[in-house]
């Protein structure tokens, strides 16, 4: 069992995750100057599809989507179910761990080979998911302190470059978020993995899931606005990575001058932070759906399968990018709201069909 | 191709023969349904002719649209 403290900080962690450096670039390409406000509106998105996740949960309290399905739809529609959220949990864990590769390559090391990243993430995070969710709760909860004090500050740090000018106009294309809706999928939709972790919160994981997804979406928010305010809107858009740039630029004199890698370890923490729990949560779905004896063996196949995944996602980045722009918020909404309101919706007609006939 | 079997299949092999012995069976299927479909992938990328996921979904995602719009 994990606390809902514990919960809330898993819940904000992982749609940091890989959102703080991925997406901030192009979010800011298509809002401008008020892309900060996309975060906000996707927020809103992502507390309404958690809603739905919850009274889904509600309807049998203790059981996660795997074990609903198996409960709604028999054994095979229980089983598909679970094939379709082991795929959709690997494919996860696959992206999270290309765009870590991605990011080491291009900033720290560019001559290490993709997988050796792979491997060595998923062999730590098979390890600390072995030990169980508490675990992984009580892992996050001890280095969160770490990742948002040094993370803030450095970002405070950067402040010196700061022009309100570049904010300005304001409020032009509130409605932006329109025009990037992949954001609503990822991160907001892929959320829906924390279910997995969901039935063993002590009590209020509700409270704790909708505070979490408002949370994250007033970090991302803010560290948009501050990226604008920092570099400019044109300058943003077209760097890779603009929050490790802000901070590469920061000047602390001859006695610390690279405050960036500490960045680049608080984005692999949070990185490493997400892939436990997609991690747990492609196990869990094994285990509720198998109900193997043993753990590590199916561990190091899911380490296997990931590793290709990684490899196997995507070719390029501007393929991601087409991907992203096109597919991700119909690809997220088959498994996080199609598949869920059906589920929902059969319990209920189960339910009304029991009470009347 | 020959380095990917070298490392991979003892692995899989190995795994699978110890949990028969130990008469987990059914987590010998599991093991094997799981680290085998990560040995296709891995084959697929090795032998230069990744299947790449985004794009076979993009096909699948196509396909039902035009299914559905008719």
């Amino acid at each position: 069992m994990i606390s809902r403290a514990q919960f809330y900080l898993l819940t904000v962690n992982f749609m940091l995750g890989t959102t703080l450096f991925v997406t901030i670039n192009k979010m800011i390409m298509v809002g401008s100057r008020d892309a900060w406000m996309i975060p906000l509106w996707a927020g809103a998105y992502g507390s309404l599809a958690a809603l739905l996740w919850i009274l889904l949960l509600r309807t049998s309290p203790g059981s996660s989507p795997i074990q609903i399905a198996r409960e709604a739809w028999g054994r095979p529609g229980g089983f598909l179910v679970a094939v379709l959220y082991l795929f959709y949990f690997c494919m996860l864990s696959g992206w999270v761990l290309r765009n870590l590769s991605d990011f080491m390559n291009v900033t720290i090391m560019p001559e290490t080979p993709k997988t050796m990243f792979h491997v060595m993430f998923l062999l730590v995070a098979c390890y600390a998911v072995a030990n169980g969710a508490e675990t992984v709760g009580r892992l996050n909860a001890i280095v969160t302190p770490f990742l948002v004090f040094p993370f803030w500050s450095s970002l405070m740090l950067a402040t010196v470059n700061w022009n309100w000018e570049r904010l300005q106009p304001a409020f032009q294309d509130p409605l932006a978020i329109l025009r990037f809706h992949s954001h609503l999928g990822f991160p907001f939709m892929e959320t829906f993995s924390l279910m997995m972790l969901y039935p063993l919160v002590h009590s209020g994981a509700a409270r704790a899931l909708l505070l979490g997804v408002a949370s994250a979406a007033l970090s991302i928010s803010l560290v948009v606005f501050m990226s604008i305010g920092l570099l400019g809107a044109e300058r943003a858009a077209r760097i890779s990575y603009p929050i490790y740039t802000i901070v590469q630029e920061v000047d602390l004199g001859t006695v610390i001058v690279n405050v960036h890698s500490v960045l680049t370890v608080i984005l692999i923490i949070l990185i490493f932070i997400k892939l436990l729990v997609l991690l747990y949560a492609a196990s869990e779905t094994i285990h509720q759906m198998f109900r193997p004896a043993s753990r590590w063996p199916h561990l190091l196949a899911l380490t296997m399968l990931c590793s290709a995944v990684a490899i196997a996602v995507y070719e390029n980045p501007i393929q991601n990018m087409d991907w992203s722009a096109a597919y991700t918020f119909v690809y997220d909404s088959f498994f996080t709201i199609l598949i869920p309101s059906l589920m929902l919706a059969t319990v209920w007609l189960k339910r009304v069909f029991r009470k009347h006939g | 191709m020959w380095k990917l079997c070298l490392v991979l299949v003892p692995f899989i092999v190995l795994q699978a023969a110890w949990l028969i012995r130990r008469k987990m069976y059914r987590d010998t299927a599991v093991f094997g349904a799981v680290s085998l479909a990560g040995f296709g992938l891995w084959a697929s990328i090795v032998s230069g002719r990744p299947i790449i996921l985004t794009l076979m979904l993009k096909r699948i995602i196509d396909a039902v649209k035009s299914l559905l719009s008719g």
